[in-house]
């Protein structure tokens, strides 16, 4: 006998509209709160960037590799004009087209240091909080002495020994910041152990690794997302560190290396904000965007806090 | 004389979906020094109700009608400040957790005085005396009275947080799920210390439970509610041996007696109804094996039947041949 | 009747940086196909610790487990698995018994994927355990996630998910305890007739006493980690021989206004610090101890008919 010929609990679920029913697999996935104000401005950031990178050959209205002319000579250091939106640099090339074809690099950095940094602290948080044991002590010790290592010193060594560019920044990036996010993850996997239906796929012949990968890292990946998101930011200001100081690849366009350019042309004694303003700008705006979607997340993160 | 009158009280809590009436025309009487059990099940509404007397609800929920008049003054529409001040010295509470009535991070003692001087207006000395009389009085030793509540078992914990109610000697204390949580010796322990200090001291008491079987043992009166209302309400007696709500005999029949022949237990399929728009009619018509036409179209009201026996339901004036059919499961299976 | 499960000198210590809790001391236990066997006890006695150890949860300190005739207690991962597809488990919170992220379905499918049903076979399975658990019709419930159901119907997807491996022996600690009263009846009527159909054996765990006599042909009481009295249901209740069933039976309130009110017959509460070492565990608070009891942990003794008690005024 059916409890009810509709199945309802004691509280109604509120109706979702049409939309929302496509997006809320994607959504429920990364877990993103839906009105969460600070959350949607800051993936608004992140997806007006990535489409300013994808359309870069569209909005840039020059080659940023270009060195341009203007009444037959080199267009060097010019300021705003109706021609260039932003000026061009003492090298004649458009900033505006520089700053737009800038974003690649920067998601590129950006995503892939990030990518790393969850996958990496993702998967050691796992199995340090559900195995226990020595698996967890080991990792533990591992992701201290990782924590103790300076970023910008660690950059240095590893560039002299290979070669600047933007993979050497994306490996030291991934190779150092992943402590943090394991053991946040850590954290969440021991609460997570203690729960009867974890208990449940042991009694149902699930094998540990199953229960890791399959049962326990769906709820995770909230949390996991989250701090990808924030290593975004950390991981394009590392670049752009790295290249403002000299360890970039100089033939690469990133706002990082237009930092450094400017900085060596003296633009910032001789004034012009046009220069190094903007992709300055840039970064704060990236950097700020993972700040909101990890505040704004909070409820995700701590749903206790928001009851109290 | 009643000591407290609840008469068609409403409490409404704003949620995203709407308003959610957790108790909707809700009625109950209780005499000075007797004992009342409120019994129901999740979400019917008891704790609100405790709560919503005291006026002591959370944020989102508010009185959305009715009165609730004791000692004379209705206590809905008394100000705040007067309210605030029959707290603890005429009307005081036993919550559900003993936690959620002890701090966790002052002595007991601390806490006892601060009631019995801020409320009580007792002299330093003098509050002493009653704070280790008042550990007597509920069976701990007062020798504890300079321990944390973390110490202290979970029995001890309820018991002090009796201690606290009782205080400055209330007329009535509203105790909610007083012993759930407890395991079934400390929970004989407590309820004697609770029968036991009513009648000593003639405090009446209202005890919410879902377990039949407390209220058999501890109270006089019953009220049974169901979907916010009440549904049932009469001496304890004739509520669980003649009871005249359908809801009330599927009850009755759902707990096991330890000394019991092992007659078969009666399950009620089905699930309360959401209360953001409750269906017209009674409220437990979906449930019932007996409901007719009427009963999903009219609210039945709350009618006296025998002295002091009343139920809300239009068949229960056949309630004598409903029981013989209640007490089959075959006929909860329909 | 054979034999399913059978468990000797079952024990558990945990061990502390200082102390050391013996949370199950030397228990011993078998239960046969087609029985139901209760556990009861307060908390802290054990009861839910043995569940955790007879379906390989937890690992036992001492003591030996045997299924069906094998020793089943040193098995580890791949070699577990005939034992977990024949033994499963019910739990007491419906509410946290489900991964909230699966459906329905996916809950119900995954004993039959890691216990190496064919997949051709799932959703006739599936189909036919919902049946049983009386949710029908099945696919307006499937493709629901838990925080969907309320908690009585949850609670049938816990026994579901628990019947559909096709199990000889289920354990239910404290299955309805979570539950309202009024879907109580019908959880406890499933089992039952699971229980019937399939010639499953069944261990009740529960501190409700009213519940284990209603489910349970025998019974174990525990206290403070040993076995203190055992026997059939009805007579352990009807005539209780040790001083803490005696006290646990006058304890439990009945849904009758005319019952037995006089204290009982037991001294404070259950102390916060065990009593380690020999003597028998309930000294400290049983009217009738006496020097033996401090001095020697009582034995469980037959007295006759299936009656076991650990007392030493049951002494010959």
């Amino acid at each position: 006998m059916p409890d009810d010929s509709a199945p309802s609990a004691v509280l109604p679920s509120p109706a979702r509209p049409g939309g929302a029913r496509v997006l809320a697999p994607l959504t429920s996935l990364l877990g993103y709160p839906r009105g969460a104000p600070f959350a949607a401005v800051g993936a608004a950031i992140y997806a007006v960037i990535v489409v300013v990178a994808i359309f870069a050959p569209q909005i840039a209205p020059y080659n940023p590799h270009d060195l341009l002319m203007a009444n037959h000579r080199l267009a060097k250091s010019l300021p705003v004009s109706a021609a260039h939106w932003l000026g061009t640099t003492a090298d004649s090339r458009d900033i505006f087209s520089e700053l737009v074809y800038g974003t690649r690099a920067a998601l590129e950095v950006g995503l892939t240091a990030a990518f790393a940094v969850v996958a990496i602290g993702t998967f050691l948080g796992l199995l340090a909080g559900y195995l226990g044991g020595w698996t967890d002590k080991i990792i533990i010790r591992f992701s201290d002495i990782v924590l103790g290592l300076p970023f910008l010193p660690s950059l240095l060594v590893v560039t002299s020994l290979t070669a600047p560019g933007t993979l050497t920044i994306i490996i030291v990036v991934g190779a150092l910041l992943w402590p943090n996010t394991a053991r946040v993850i850590r954290a969440q996997v021991l609460s997570l152990r203690e729960r009867a239906w974890v208990d449940a796929a042991r009694v149902t012949g699930c094998s540990n690794a199953r229960i890791m990968f399959v049962h326990v890292l769906p709820q995770v990946m909230p949390l996991a997302a989250l701090y990808g998101s924030v290593a975004i930011g950390w991981a394009i200001l590392a670049e752009a560190a790295a290249s403002f100081l000299g360890f970039g690849d100089p033939n690469t366009i990133s706002w990082g290396v237009m930092l450094q350019n400017a900085y060596s042309n003296q633009a910032l004694s001789l004034g012009q904000w046009n220069w190094f303003a903007p992709p300055g700008a840039a970064i704060l705006l990236m950097v700020l965007a993972g700040f909101l979607i990890a505040r704004g997340s909070e409820k995700l993160l701590f749903p206790k806090l928001a009851e109290q | 004389m009643t000591l407290l009158s609840v008469r068609d009280l409403a409490v409404q809590y704003a949620t995203r979906a709407g308003a959610v009436r957790a108790v909707d025309g809700f009625d109950l009487d209780v005499p000075p020094g007797g004992i009342v059990g409120l019994v129901g099940e999740s979400g019917c509404g008891k704790s609100t109700l405790g709560r919503a007397i005291m006026g002591v609800l959370p944020e989102t929920a508010s009185i959305a009608g009715g009165s609730v008049m004791f000692e004379g003054h209705d206590l809905v529409t008394l100000p705040d400040d007067e309210r605030r001040s029959l707290r603890w010295r005429r009307l005081s509470f036993i919550p559900q957790t003993a936690m959620n009535a002890l701090d966790p991070v002052q002595r007991l003692r601390a806490q006892l005085l601060e009631v019995l001087r801020e409320r009580g207006g007792l002299t330093h000395r003098a509050a002493l005396d009653r704070a280790a009389e008042l550990f007597r009085m509920v069976g701990l030793d007062p020798t504890r009275l300079a321990d944390y509540p973390h110490q202290f078992s979970g029995g001890m914990r309820q018991r002090a947080s009796i201690a606290l109610a009782l205080a400055l000697e209330p007329r009535l204390v509203i105790a909610d799920e007083p012993v759930t949580a407890l395991d079934v010796i400390v929970q004989r322990q407590v309820l004697d210390t609770l029968r036991d200090l009513q009648e000593r001291l003639g405090l009446a008491m209202i005890l919410i439970t879902h377990d039949m079987a407390v209220v058999a043992y501890c109270c006089d009166r019953v009220a049974v509610m169901y979907a916010g209302r009440t549904v049932e309400a009469g001496p304890a007696a004739e509520v669980l041996e003649r009871p005249l709500h359908p809801y009330t005999m599927g009850l009755t029949h759902a707990f096991p007696d330890v000394h019991g022949g092992g007659a078969a237990l009666v399950p009620i399929e089905g699930v309360p109804p959401v209360l953001i728009d409750p269906p017209p009619g009674c409220r437990f018509a979906p449930r019932c094996p007996f409901a007719l036409e009427i009963c999903r179209t009219q609210t039945p009201p709350l009618t006296q039947y025998d002295a002091d026996h009343a139920a809300a339901c239009w068949r229960a004036k056949e309630a004598a041949s409903l029981r013989v059919a209640a007490a089959r499961p075959e006929t909860w299976a329909a | 009747m054979s034999a399913v499960i059978e468990a000797t000198g079952l024990t558990k210590v945990f061990r502390g940086r200082r102390r050391h809790l013996t949370a199950v001391d030397g228990v011993d236990l078998t239960v046969s196909t087609g029985e139901a066997l209760g556990i009861v006890g307060e908390s802290g006695c054990g009861k839910t610790t043995i569940a955790r150890m007879l379906l390989r949860l937890d690992e036992p300190t001492a003591g030996v487990v045997t299924f069906e005739g094998r020793d089943v207690t040193t098995l580890r991962g791949k070699a577990l698995l005939p034992f977990r597809a024949r033994t499963q488990l019910v739990f007491q919170n419906p509410f946290d018994a489900l991964n909230p992220r699966f459906s329905i379905r996916r809950t119900l499918a995954e004993p039959l994927r890691n216990f190496g049903v064919p997949r051709a076979e799932h959703a006739q399975r599936i189909d036919a355990v919902m049946d049983r658990v009386r949710m029908t019709p099945a696919a307006a419930w499937l493709d629901r996630r838990p925080h969907e159901l309320s908690g009585g119907q949850l609670q049938r997807v816990v026994l579901a998910r628990a019947l559909i491996p096709g199990p000889k022996l289920i354990v239910a600690d404290e299955p309805v305890s979570m539950l309202d009263v009024s879907v109580r009846a019908g959880i406890l009527n499933l089992l039952r007739a699971a229980r019937d159909d399939l010639g499953l054996a069944a261990i009740y765990i529960s501190h409700d006493l009213a519940l284990i006599r209603y489910v349970c042909e025998r019974t174990l009481v525990m206290y403070l980690g040993r076995v203190v009295e055992q026997g059939p249901t009805a007579d352990l209740i009807a005539d209780p021989r040790h001083p803490y069933t005696r006290a646990l039976v006058a304890a439990v309130p009945v849904p009758k206004v005319d019952q037995d009110r006089a204290p009982l017959p037991v001294r404070g509460a259950l102390s916060d610090t065990r009593l380690e070492g020999t003597g028998c565990p309930f000294r400290d608070r049983c009217p009738h101890a006496f020097g033996r009891c401090e001095a020697e942990t009582p034995p469980l003794r037959l007295v006759g008919n299936g009656r076991f008690v650990a007392c030493h005024l049951e002494a010959p």
